[in-house]
């Protein structure tokens, strides 16, 4: 009985090694040129202010929870007032017998109690964005290379001249300069 | 330095291995999602379904330069965005490849005379592979472009050293 499992058994291990065997020859293969640019954080091209391991605020913790409470809150009552109607409507068709009534006051209950959760964190000041701390503000630890528009700038003159000596009749015979 | 590049003489041996690692990386190469200007709505096209550049395994338009193989500079190169473009090109990991499509790109294209914003040609702050003309250039001159790159990728050595040029 257990032979039936050895598929699966051998199904992973065939995973496994797929993924080594495939990790260990792109090691040997692929080329190997790291450079200080390279190994930037990418943003878009952009130079990085800092770095990408950065903490973010706690105060962003408390915001998105009470946020997501009230989300699900959302996505529970949408279904409740799409039916609320029906159910009262078979509640009077069934002369009383029905959970309209029953629906409503459940409904208004349960955002009752959200509500009073926001009015607790309201009231204890977790909302309020500007809390007193005590810290250090971030430094980043290095600015980030980069080549800058003067370089370019410079660049293009240098061959603009190259090319003006190279076509000029009196210049001294002189190679161009070809950079590559 | 890799492991085996560039050290063994030239044999059937590593010929085939070349061979095999030249079809794998030429069979899928990765560009990035990057447009600089109006020759990037014919790179979009190419991507979409009635030029399909999938059909030669360049099709997978990654967001990221980490994953990218290939750099389709597809538009004007000004002066603010070249440091842009050079970061983007260091960011990749070799082997890595270039395209510089259309006549911006390529050197300057109508922006040559008067455009002071304007890098003239790519090529002054990044290797170039390929050049395609054009201004934009069709979606055919691109899928030429990528496959003269193919064939620039297939006539390279890996783990053979580098043929000598005279």
């Amino acid at each position: 009985m257990y032979f039936d499992y050895l598929n699966v058994l051998v199904f992973v291990a065939v995973g496994l090694v797929f993924v080594f065997a495939n990790l260990l020859v792109a090691s040997i293969l692929r080329p190997r040129r790291r450079t200080e640019e390279g190994l930037e954080i990418y943003e878009c091209g952009e130079a990085t202010i800092g770095e990408a391991w950065i903490q973010f605020d706690i105060r962003y913790y408390t915001v998105a929870l009470v946020y997501v409470v009230f989300a699900v809150e959302i996505a529970f009552l949408f279904p409740w007032a799409l039916v609320l109607r029906d159910a009262f409507a078979d509640e009077r068709a069934a002369a009383g017998r029905g959970i309209g009534m029953f629906a409503l006051v459940e409904g208004v209950l349960f955002v009752l109690i959200l509500f009073l959760g926001l009015v607790y964190v309201w009231a204890k000041g977790d909302l309020d964005w500007v809390l007193t701390y005590s810290g250090t503000r971030y430094q980043p630890k290095a600015e980030a290379r980069r080549l800058r528009v003067s370089q370019v700038a410079e660049i293009e003159k240098e061959r603009e001249s190259a090319a003006a000596k190279a076509h000029a009749p009196a210049a001294p015979a002189e190679p161009a300069a070809e950079a590559g | 330095m890799p492991i085996l590049e560039h050290s063994f003489e030239e044999n059937v041996l590593t010929t085939k291995v070349d061979w095999l690692i030249n079809w794998a990386r030429l069979s899928s190469i990765w560009p990035m999602t990057f447009g600089l200007a109006c020759c990037a709505i014919e790179m979009m096209a190419v991507g979409a379904a009635h030029h399909d550049i999938d059909r030669f395994g360049a099709g997978a338009f990654r967001a990221s330069p980490r994953q990218a193989d290939l750099m389709i500079v597809a538009g004007t190169v000004n002066f603010k965005m070249a440091e842009r473009v050079k970061r983007l090109y260091d960011q990749m990991p070799s082997p890595k490849y270039v395209i510089a499509m259309g006549a911006c790109a390529t050197g300057g294209g109508p922006y040559y005379k008067f455009g002071y914003t304007v890098v003239k040609g790519v090529d002054r702050v990044v290797p170039v592979d390929v050049y395609i003309a054009g201004c934009p250039p069709r979606p055919e001159a691109l899928l030429e472009g990528l496959m003269k790159l193919q064939e620039k990728i297939r006539r390279s050595s890996v783990i053979r050293k580098p043929a000598r040029t005279a």
